[in-house]
């Protein structure tokens, strides 16, 4: 009989502000196997995770007992959390760039799986786990600093630590929504490697379906059906299960363009970046042209320059060469520092960024975040709050958010709401041209599939939209044109 | 924020010892019989009785009135530093960091410099150069912990500058006047006020500390670090003198420690 190493019975966490993010979950994990919990943004999946691992804030209730190899896990002491956590349970964030320490070199994050428990780090063991995993010349990496690495190389890393010790479970939460489907595979491959029980946390179906053995979809903090990977795909039972599950088939997209003009135009662009006396190429070539109302879909691996062009094009980043024009006007040029198309700062091109609520100030309102670009000093009407409530309203009902209070704070709304606050602001500024760079990894299938359509709508009015993504599924069904960025080229496809 | 640093129970042990402190400070010499300054010479080094409730010194003065007296020069100098160096390190901090180049490395290296000196050694030397005197004080210590706050508010800066929703902003023609207004200021004072609390018991100590050595206030004034000066020469034959000021300098730390430990909680709780 296979031995339980994670057990939660009875579980309810509810935050010190008075919200249960989750309600008597009950599930456990066997030694060996991959359980994957699925749900939405919000649906306290990262709750349950924190809580396995002790680390919730000061104050958070949480009732029934979660075990961890026959430990308790609720109401422990510190003390006895230290010595499961790293030993016995391993976590893998989702985020690999915040879970390394930037002032560290990448071999002194690694050791540090050691020496937190008074061991010696053992050098020739990292470098063989590294290698084993497809970093070449770990020796010579190793020393590097964690942003001279890229994200699932890291990753990779990160999993190298958290393997230090044999773990019997490793909890990974999100480990791969940072990444591109071929780099994400090969994590899920290395932590399937360790042959630890694994707790996966994810919103991506089509991973969690080649890897994990059994399935639980959470909602509202419930989990609302649990049984093997298999058995979920073929007969799902659960009305939100099947809903989950009908999220991620991606039927082509039809929009409409009419008239098209082009709006944008780049030529030879690249960028590089020193670093000690090297150049580091980030965009080798790029050439495109978008017309209005087109949607055009920049696809490639982590590191492949896609977000870097995108900042080129957007003109938050001035290129190292080439040039950008705008309506057919120079807006950016290799030969000098300066922007030349005013309208680039008049609103004429939005951003919409990965991250949703860390693009949105989170001390104020829904309102004033959305109706911040009408105060741009080239409008010279001077509106009154009372209107500008108004235009909040009728923005926020174009983008699905009718049901929201005007006065919340980013922090109460979940990921997906978020991100088409972020729209709503960008509408307010009547843009010409929407860039948007992985709009849509934080989110859920459903939301992100929300968010896309949402775009569809946006290009239909006119707008043009570069949208930047590892999701090349999700990025074919919504987009115009597709286009492939290789090692900091861009590709036609 | 408010309602959340409100039902923190260091906040509220911290406010409620703030508001009693500034109850003394404020009250005990309205309504006391005793003048801080009036000597009388007959009733010098006497123990706490019904009359002089924390006894009298060595001039006969009441050392209640005096502790009293005390608090309002020692606590309202400590919000004059601090208030003055928020405000100019608000100022410069964020210019340097937004205008950045040459400017920025200009600046930073007097930063780098005056850091490399010990904050009190510092106050020492700037007091030496202006004079001793409370007013001579109080500059030194605003110069003395500037350099920490301007460094500190520069890092900010550059780092709400490159936040995306201050990029958002700009590209939607947002002047930077009014980013720096409506995103940067507010941020940055919301960081600073809690560094500000934090500090606020190092300054109390600092200045009472160079009261103590006689760089501050000078006689007759009322000064908790100053009548810690006095009092040590007296203690074998009248430690009450030392236990007042004492106790209060203690007091207004513990104060503001629990309520800058409360906004740094609440802070890292959103």
């Amino acid at each position: 009989m296979t031995k339980t190493i994670l057990k939660f019975q009875n579980v309810s966490i509810t935050y010190a502000n008075g919200f249960r993010a989750v309600r008597k979950v009950s599930f456990a994990v066997r030694s060996s196997e991959c359980l994957a919990i699925v749900g939405e943004s919000g649906s306290g999946k990262t709750t349950l995770v924190k809580s396995a691992l002790g680390i919730l804030p000061k104050n958070t209730k949480v009732s029934g007992s979660i075990k961890i190899n026959e430990t308790e896990i609720v109401g422990a002491k510190e003390k006895t959390l230290r010595k499961i956590r790293g030993l016995f349970a391993g976590f893998v964030a989702q985020e690999p760039f915040s879970a390394f320490n930037p002032v560290f070199s990448v071999f002194d994050h690694i050791a540090e799986a050691w020496r937190v428990h008074k061991l010696q780090p053992k050098k020739s063991e990292i470098f063989d786990s590294l290698e084993r995993s497809g970093i070449e010349n770990a020796a010579e990496n190793l020393k590097k600093f964690p942003f001279e690495w890229s994200g699932g190389m890291l990753q990779r890393a990160g999993i190298v630590a958290v393997a230090a010790h044999k773990p019997e479970i490793i909890i990974a939460d999100e480990p791969t929504s940072a990444l591109d489907a071929d780099r994400a595979d090969s994590i899920l491959k290395a932590l399937r490697k360790t042959d630890a029980a694994i707790l996966l946390i994810s919103h991506d179906i089509n991973l969690v379906q080649r890897f994990a053995d059994r399935i639980a979809v959470f909602k509202n903090g419930e989990i609302v059906e649990m049984s093997e990977t298999e058995s979920i795909f073929e007969n799902p039972n659960h009305e939100y299960t099947k809903l989950l599950l009908s999220d991620n088939v991606h039927e082509k997209y039809a929009t409409d363009k009419s008239n098209p003009k082009i709006i944008l135009e780049a030529k030879k662009l690249s960028k590089f970046y020193s670093s000690n006396g090297n150049k580091i190429h980030a965009v080798k070539r790029a050439d495109l042209t978008v017309q209005t109302g087109e949607i055009v879909g920049i696809y490639g691996a982590s590191g492949s320059g896609k977000s870097t062009l995108l900042r080129m094009l957007a003109t938050i980043e001035l290129p190292s060469n080439g040039e950008i024009f705008m309506q057919n006007e120079l807006a950016t040029s290799f030969e000098s520092n300066k922007l030349f198309f005013k309208e680039a700062r008049k609103g004429f091109v939005m951003p919409i960024f990965q991250n949703p609520l860390s693009s949105l100030n989170k001390n104020w309102v829904i309102w004033r975040i959305i109706t911040e670009p009408l105060e741009a000093k080239h409008r010279t009407e001077k509106l009154s709050k009372v209107e500008k409530l108004e235009i909040a309203r009728k923005i926020l009902a174009e983008v699905g958010l009718s049901e929201i209070d005007l006065n919340t704070k980013p922090a109460k709304l979940s990921v997906g709401q978020c991100q088409r606050v972020s729209i709503a602001r960008a509408l307010t500024a009547n843009p010409k041209l929407i860039a948007a760079d992985e709009p849509t990894s934080a989110l859920d299938a459903r939301s992100a599939n929300i968010v896309m359509k949402l775009f569809s709508k946006i290009a239909e009015k006119g707008t043009a939209i570069i949208i930047v993504s590892h999701n090349e599924p999700l990025l074919k069904t919504y987009c115009h044109r597709l286009l492939q960025m290789h090692d900091g080229i861009l590709e036609n496809e | 924020m408010y309602s959340e640093f409100f039902k923190n129970k260091s906040a509220l042990v911290g406010l409620t010892l703030g508001t009693l402190l500034l109850l003394f400070v404020v009250f005990v010499p309205i309504f006391s019989t005793h003048y801080p300054n009036e000597q009388k010479p007959s009733r010098k080094l006497l123990a706490p009785s019904v009359e002089n409730l924390l006894g009298t010194d060595q001039f006969g003065r009441d050392v209640l009135v005096r502790t009293a007296v005390g608090g309002r020069r020692s606590l309202g100098a400590t919000l004059i530093v601090i208030g003055l160096t928020l405000a100019v390190s608000i100022l410069i901090g964020i210019s340097i960091g937004l205008v950045g180049g040459i400017v920025d490395s200009f600046f930073s290296r007097i930063i780098d410099i005056l850091l490399a000196v010990p904050t009190l050694v510092l106050a020492l030397a700037i007091v030496g150069v202006l004079g001793v005197g409370f007013e001579n004080l109080l500059i030194a210590l605003v110069i003395s912990f500037l350099a920490f706050y301007t460094r500190l508010v520069r890092s900010y800066a550059l780092s709400i500058k490159q936040r995306p929703d201050v990029i958002t902003a700009r590209l939607a023609g947002i002047s930077w006047t009014r980013i720096i207004l409506t995103h940067i200021v507010p941020d940055i004072f919301r960081q600073m006020l809690i560094v500000a609390t934090l500090d606020l018991g190092g300054i109390i100590i600092s200045i009472a500390g160079l009261s103590f050595l006689g760089l501050g206030s000078q006689p007759p004034d009322a000064e908790w670090g100053a009548m810690l000066g006095e009092a040590r020469f007296y203690f074998s034959n009248a430690p009450h003198l030392l236990f007042a000021p004492a106790v209060a300098i203690l007091l207004s730390i513990v104060s503001a420690n629990l309520i800058g430990n409360a906004l740094r909680d609440v802070q890292e709780l959103e």
